[in-house]
């Protein structure tokens, strides 16, 4: 009678269906990036832009969706816009919907910060060399918030991954659910499993965004602007 | 009046900025082809705005600037143009932090003026020589020192072959012991005829420098007169006061009269 829950992690197909859980789960974090650094490139240039309007819009925009706990949105797309409007998500459509809404305001704050911290002096001495606006975009602000902005979208990246933790709770069979469906399935043949699968799961996101953010740290460094 | 010789000329320029700061109030000021020109005063007396406005980085709201018998100062200036003969180097020494010494060095040269690389990386290997970094053209901005940085910054606005040189403070962010490298460098300019406008705290530098000295106070020019005379005899009130800021006196030793500089304000000593 086996009693601790290691060799329930690798009985039958339990371990590639752990690494099933963790391939939606990457599925939708990286998706909703692709939309929200699309979309959040545009928002970041607005909330930059000379239109008080638009600045203040996106204001809104990005405090609305900070202040909302992204579960309440989950549950507001996935359940309320199928009462309301009628249109029926799957949940996975669901989660990169509200990933993506929730990315583009964190993206759009980081490319909006990441242009503005570019020094007015900057500006001043592309100009004094005789560059336009146009050259002096291309050829010395953009490349410089590039620098900056690439490490922090790769940090947002595993905070959408980790977020999505959150898609459970609408049904998508990712990670955490193929873990819990693993522990109740064994419930009484491995009363300990639970420590073990969510100990695995909890290696499997620190592994995944340890590398991730290794990553990040080392194009920090390398591209460190002083 | 009107001097046939003057490169830059400025006629009752007047500068007010959009917070309602009134900065230049009817400048006026002739340069002479290789003229070098300090302009000092006290913190907020309009010098650092009087170069900006000359190549265009603040628009003035009254009177006229001529460079090379070009009226510059109106809106259908094409500045692009201007800024390519008139050179800025800034107090913050801002190089392009994502790149190497020598393509801050080229980047102007290739697209602004579309010159030949191989050309411009000659003169640009020349020039960093003469600054002394001839082995930091592969650096980045974060590896050098303030002196090093701000020598890079003078030698990328000659990459330009400017006509004119205006030195916006260039020391003024530096450690003392870093100031010296980088004042040689515009000594050595000034001796080979630039025609250089220089905003400064260097007292002894700009007595040293100048051909002539602009004070100014409170957005006008005060007084001009020749270094020597400037700082042993200031004919205003205004400038023998702000002279005077820069002599402190020793509670315990005999204390010179008059506005000498011997060394007060600067980690050189002045001459004499």
């Amino acid at each position: 009678m086996p009693t601790s829950g290691i060799e329930l992690l690798f009985e039958g197909r339990n371990f590639s269906r752990l690494m099933l859980g963790l391939w939606v789960s990457v599925r939708i974090a990286l998706l909703s990036m692709l939309f929200s650094i699309v979309l959040g490139t545009g928002l970041g240039l607005v909330m930059n832009g000379r239109s008080r309007v638009g600045r203040a819009l996106s204001r809104v925009y990005l405090e609305f969706i900070r202040i909302m706990p992204p579960l309440v949105l989950l549950f507001l797309v996935y359940f309320d816009l199928t009462k309301v409007a009628g249109i029926n998500l799957s949940g996975e459509v669901a989660a990169v919907v509200v990933f993506t809404l929730w990315g583009t305001a964190e993206m759009g704050d980081l490319v909006r910060g990441s242009i503005s911290s570019i020094p007015a002096h900057q500006y001043d001495s592309a100009r004094a060399l005789g560059m336009t606006e146009l050259e002096l975009q291309r050829h010395v602000v953009l490349p410089q918030a590039v620098r900056r902005l690439v490490p922090l979208t790769v940090n947002l990246t595993t905070r959408m991954i980790k977020t999505t933790s959150l898609v459970a709770l609408i049904g998508v069979v990712e990670i955490l659910k193929v873990a819990q469906q693993i522990i109740d399935a064994n419930r009484f043949e491995y009363p300990g499993a639970a420590l073990w699968i969510y100990g695995a799961v909890f290696f499997i996101y620190f592994i995944v965004c340890f590398v991730i953010s290794a990553f990040s740290r080392r194009l920090e460094r390398k591209w460190a602007l002083s | 009046m009107t001097d046939d010789k003057a490169v830059l000329q400025l006629r009752d320029v007047d500068k007010t900025y959009p917070t309602g700061v009134h900065a230049l109030r009817g400048v006026s000021l002739d340069v002479a082809r290789s003229e070098v020109i300090a302009i000092v005063g006290p913190s907020g007396c309009g010098k650092s705005t009087l170069l900006r406005c000359v190549n265009g980085l603040e628009p003035i709201q009254g009177g006229t600037i001529t460079f090379d018998g070009d009226v510059i100062s109106d809106p259908k200036t094409k500045w692009q143009k201007v800024r390519q003969r008139i050179g800025m180097v800034f107090q913050s020494y801002e190089l392009f932090g994502h790149l190497t010494v020598m393509k801050n060095l080229l980047l102007g040269p290739s697209v602004v003026q579309h010159a030949d690389a191989a050309d411009a990386r000659t003169r640009a290997a020349a020039l960093l020589e003469r600054v002394g970094l001839a082995d930091r053209a592969d650096a980045l901005p974060r590896q050098l020192s303030g002196g090093q940085k701000q020598r890079i910054a003078i030698v990328r606005a000659l990459m330009m072959q400017p006509e004119v040189l205006l030195l916006d403070e260039i020391t003024a962010s530096l450690d003392p012991e870093m100031v010296r490298e980088v004042l040689d460098v515009v000594l050595e300019l000034a001796s080979e005829g630039m025609t250089m406008l220089i905003v400064t705290h260097e007292m002894s530098f700009a007595r040293a420098i100048a051909d002539r000295v602009v004070f100014m106070d409170a957005g006008r020019v005060v007084e001009v007169a020749e270094p020597e005379r400037f700082f042993t005899a200031p004919e205003s009130a205004r400038a023998q006061q702000f002279l005077n800021t820069f002599v402190f006196e020793a509670p315990d030793k005999d204390v010179a009269a008059g506005p000498a500089l011997d060394g007060a304000d600067v980690g050189e000593p002045a001459e004499g």
